[in-house]
């Protein structure tokens, strides 16, 4: 009895609204928003924002209006049929522009910044980044996550799977 | 007139294909590079606005590049989205949005820079057209009064028109209200006012400033920086200057004995026949040498951190002082810790710089080139045969303390790592406990034991390679002027003449040892200057800000205030992005309440702190009794000025001395009397210290109601004239609230007074409630009005009756 009464307590359990796949119709992806419409709407304007960006990325995906309502969210992409899949992606790869370190080439440590000369799977880049305990993010499975000055974000997959000199050159900083 | 364009320029090669793409009349007006190219690789690629069009351009391979042209014409509105890691600038046109350029964040500004522009320009465009239509209109209107012809061509052309004036509304609604924007304003098209660009970058190289500076270390001129440091003894200068002058006196009392001892071998016991008074005169000179030389570094060795100290004395209180005169704003953008390490650290490592290392490295500098020079003088070829080792020897030892210091330092992080698990598990102990998560625990501190372990092993294998090192590298020199020193001595033995003796030998040998440790020394020379310098910089950074809230020339002093507070027209942003406040107008009378309200960052407490004068308005002005904000006398009008807070602050002190705080030479009389009328005087006086129980860091020792009331009698002694209370009664339990409101009520009597709750209950008896939403006056009026207007604040009372209800259930 108490159970059940607790469990309705949980704020928000009822506001996430599950999407099924099935009645989402995805019509247009643009600047990082999608057009959709829920169990044959009408057409609306959401952004894509995962709720697990990190850990479940392919997962628990909100679609939720630009004035901040939610829409609904979808469970996992992967349930989606190709071509949703691509306009999300799209969509997506807009709202997240986090490329993925492949190989560094050089870090310089210089009053208290570090400089990075990268190559990822965007193309060659080079970054700054201020206070190495605080941007520098070293997950247990070995995935790094470095923010930049301006708040960009970069990501290294597992840090073990790089080459060793670029493994060498990050290693004192983190 | 004809400027060109904005911000950036376009490439050459890149001149021909925009040719191409406008029209003859068309003049660019903003180019703008972008870093992601449209599939999402890093990239130049072009956003140029014109007169006429938005053209993006992104090169390809060769100098091919895709060309995109959107008319001015057809844009209905233009947005910027910054997204994590890059944003993007969107042109909605009547059947879809454009992506007009992608860039990373780096650029956000000169974007966010450009909107206001690009919104201008598509303006302009627009009336620009609807006239060239009216006149179209007016001639054809003309034309056909005189030959009355077809109506078919002017439907075609005005198409467009009637498209733009309803595209936008069917945007979100509007937000807030008391905007009325000018009659063909539309959304997307309008501007909140520039932004302010947050300064991470050096504007000169394009470096990234580091933590908490805002002040570049490459562009500032080291050496201007290094001279300055050096200012702050100037007050000591005989002192500094004994110091030089006492550190070479070291410098040769360090190598000066080893002459004698040369002389005691050659011209003593070696000479033929041997000579005792040689030997024991040499020997004399030696003990008054090292004699000396104790002295001189005994009172050496004193100096220079006393030196140390006093300078950084005098400028840790200016560093200080300077930053209890700042204005909140320079403390909004910094952490405590930040700050607090300028106070401490910073200072601390230029006063180690200049104390230890500074007469270190003069002294290292000046035994280089007493030896060097000594050992070339007395014997060219065999300084030089022994001296090639040197930098071989400091490359060497440079690397090796490289690897040293990165072993240790990881070994450091481990080791923060450590203890930061720890500062978190064990005070949350009773949650994990709670969650019966022990093993989690367990195994998360065995990992990161293990971890630091494994660092530890590899310092202690470095630390074990490192000083046979050191010796293999001071022996290998030593080495070679043995066999070679030798073989010049046997020469010169066998075959007479030559300069060279065993006392010189032994001498080479003997000053090749001492060279190792200066050399040694140097190689931390730019490491040291480098932190040195980095702390230098933030110290006379605090030093250099000028302090924001100032008074004007003539400041007005009124004493008493009245209490009447005006604000009109007040916009108000913190140094970094959007308005908080937008154009807030209303009046407080003397002795008035005003409640405010709304949800949570509709800019309620910024508006108390522009009350308290702690930040500037942007634009407008705040008057109080008539009088601007900013031509009142600072202190004068902060003392009438009190402020009871959500989470007061307590000094680290006794109750007493925290009511105190509020009234310069308050009586113990005057304190009680204030305790109270606080209702805080029957809790002081549970406790066996009374008054003079000390409430801990913060006040830790003190529940939140308790240490509200406390706050409240330290307003009530201070007997402000106009009174602030932001969120006075909340988090507290129901019991404690009443006695807190009924001190309130007492403290509120007479006085201007802004309380901001979120418990609308509490503002009931309020003179005037002002509502907020998003940095706007939404609402203004009586409890009754508001009700009776059944709006915003109608609507949130319902909405906690609500709540308060399922609550009793």
């Amino acid at each position: 009895m108490i159970g059940s009464e607790r469990k309705s307590e949980v704020p928000g359990s009822e506001e996430l609204k599950y999407l099924d796949p099935r009645g989402l119709e995805i019509r247009e992806a643009s600047c990082g928003f999608l057009e959709v419409s829920v169990e044959g709407g009408e057409a609306v304007r959401v952004k894509p924002i995962q709720m697990f960006p990190i850990s479940q990325p392919n997962e628990y995906v909100l679609l939720a209006k630009e004035s901040g309502d939610e829409v609904g969210f979808i469970k996992d992409i992967r349930e989606l049929s190709r071509e949703d899949r691509k306009k999300l992606g799209e969509a997506l790869e807009r709202g997240y522009f986090i490329p993925t370190i492949t190989r560094i080439r050089d870090l310089r440590y210089r009053f208290h910044v570090l400089y990075c000369d990268v190559e990822t799977d965007r193309g060659v880049t080079k970054f700054e980044v201020r206070d190495r305990t605080e941007n520098l993010n070293l997950l247990p499975s070995g995935k790094l996550i470095a923010e930049d000055v301006d708040g960009n974000r970069y990501v290294i997959e597992d840090i073990n799977s790089l080459d060793a000199r670029s493994r060498a050159l990050l290693d004192p900083h983190i | 007139m004809e400027q060109k364009s904005k911000f950036d320029a376009l490439p050459e090669h890149l001149e021909g294909r925009l040719k191409e793409s406008m029209e003859l009349s068309e003049r660019p007006k903003v180019v703008l590079r972008t870093d992601i190219r449209p599939d999402g690789t890093y990239g130049d690629a072009w956003l140029v606005v014109t007169d006429r069009a938005f053209i993006s351009i992104c090169p390809n391979h060769k100098d091919e590049a895709t060309v995109n042209r959107v008319p001015l014409a057809d844009v209905h509105g233009v947005y910027i989205h910054s997204f994590v890691g890059n944003g993007i600038v969107e042109l909605k046109t009547a059947g879809c949005s454009v992506e007009a350029a992608r860039y990373t964040r780096a650029l956000a500004d000169k974007f966010a820079e450009a909107l206001p522009e690009f919104r201008n320009l598509v303006k302009e465009e627009v009336r620009r057209v609807e006239g060239v239509r009216r006149e179209e209109r007016r001639r054809r209107a003309e034309e056909r009064e005189s030959d009355n012809d077809t109506v078919k061509i002017d439907t075609k052309s005005s198409v467009v028109g009637p498209a733009h004036d309803i595209g936008d509304e069917v945007g979100d609604e509007e937000r807030g209200g008391g905007r009325k924007g000018a009659g063909g304003d539309r959304k997307g098209l309008e501007s909140e006012g520039p932004p302010i660009p947050r300064k991470v970058r050096c504007e000169e190289c394009g470096r990234a400033f580091p933590e908490g500076a805002d002040r570049c270390p490459y562009c500032t001129p080291k050496a201007a920086l290094f001279l300055r440091s050096l200012t702050f003894i100037k007050p000591y200068w005989p002192w500094a200057v004994l110091l030089l002058v006492l550190t070479g006196g070291s410098s040769i009392l360090t190598v000066l004995p080893v002459n004698f001892q040369k002389n005691m071998i050659d011209d003593g016991i070696l000479a033929e026949p041997p000579n005792w008074d040689a030997l024991l005169r040499n020997w004399a000179f030696w003990i008054v040498a090292l004699a000396a030389s104790l002295l001189v570094n005994g009172v050496r060795n004193f100096l220079g951190p006393w030196l140390g100290q006093r300078v950084i004395l005098y400028l840790r209180g200016a560093v200080y002082r300077h930053m209890q005169q700042l204005a909140l704003s320079f403390y909004a953008r910094r952490t405590t810790g930040n700050l607090l390490q300028r106070v401490t650290s910073d200072t601390d490592r230029l006063q180690e710089f200049l104390s230890t290392w500074l007469p270190e490295f003069v002294h290292a500098v000046l035994l280089v080139l007493i030896i060097g020079i000594w050992l070339f003088v007395r014997n060219w070829l065999l300084a030089a045969v022994s001296l090639v080792s040197v930098p071989v020897m400091a490359a060497l030892t440079y690397a090796l303390m490289r690897w040293i210091r990165r072993v240790y330092h990881k070994m450091w992080r481990y080791w923060a790592s450590l203890s930061s698990l720890l500062s978190d598990a064990i005070p949350g102990v009773t949650v994990v406990r709670a969650f019966a998560q022990e093993e989690r625990e367990i195994g998360r501190f065995d990992r990161r034991s293990q971890a630091y372990y494994d660092q530890s092993v590899r310092a202690i294998k470095v630390h074990a390679l490192y000083h046979p090192a050191v010796e293999f590298l001071i022996m290998a020199g030593t080495m070679v002027v043995w066999l070679y020193g030798g073989h010049m001595v046997i020469k010169t033995k066998l075959l007479g003449g030559g300069a060279m003796t065993f006392g010189v030998l032994y001498m080479f040998v003997r000053l090749l040892f001492m060279f190792y440790w200066p050399v040694r020394t140097l190689t931390m020379l730019s490491r040291t200057m480098q932190r040195a310098i980095t702390s230098a910089d933030r110290v006379f950074e605090v030093l250099d800000t000028e302090p924001t809230i100032k008074n004007v020339a003539n400041p007005v002093v009124k004493v008493p205030l009245e209490g009447s507070v005006e604000f009109r027209h007040v916009w108000f942003r913190y140094e970094e992005g959007e308005p908080v406040l937008k154009n807030i107008s209303f009046k407080a009378k003397p002795g008035q309440m005003m409640g405010l309200a709304g949800p949570s960052g509709a800019g309620k407490s910024t508006m108390v702190n522009l009350i308290a004068r702690f930040y500037e308005v942007s634009s407008g002005e705040i008057l109080i009794d008539g009088v601007n904000i900013k031509e009142l006398e600072v202190r004068s009008y902060r003392d009438q000025i009190g402020m009871v807070l959500q989470d007061p602050f307590l000094f680290n002190g006794s109750i007493g001395m925290n009511i105190g705080y509020g009234k310069v030479g308050a009586t113990r009389e005057e304190v009680i009397v204030a305790a109270k009328a606080a209702n805080a005087h029957d809790f002081i006086m549970e406790f066996p210290d009374g008054y003079d129980t000390e409430v801990g860091e913060r006040g830790v020792r003190l529940s939140g109601g308790e240490r509200q009331r406390i706050s409240i009698a330290r307003a009530i002694l201070k007997n402000p004239r106009i009174l602030i209370l932001d969120e006075a009664t909340s988090s507290v339990d129901t019991e404690t609230e009443a006695k807190i409101q009924e001190a309130l009520e007492r403290l509120v009597e007479n006085r201007t007074t802004f309380a901001i709750a979120h418990r609308l209950s509490t503002l009931k008896r309020a003179d005037r409630l002002l509502i907020l939403d998003d940095g706007r006056l939404v609402e203004e009026g009586t409890h009754e009005e508001l009700m009776v207007k059944d709006g915003a604040y109608a609507r949130m009372c319902r909405l906690q009756a609500e709540v308060s209800r399922l609550r009793a259930i």
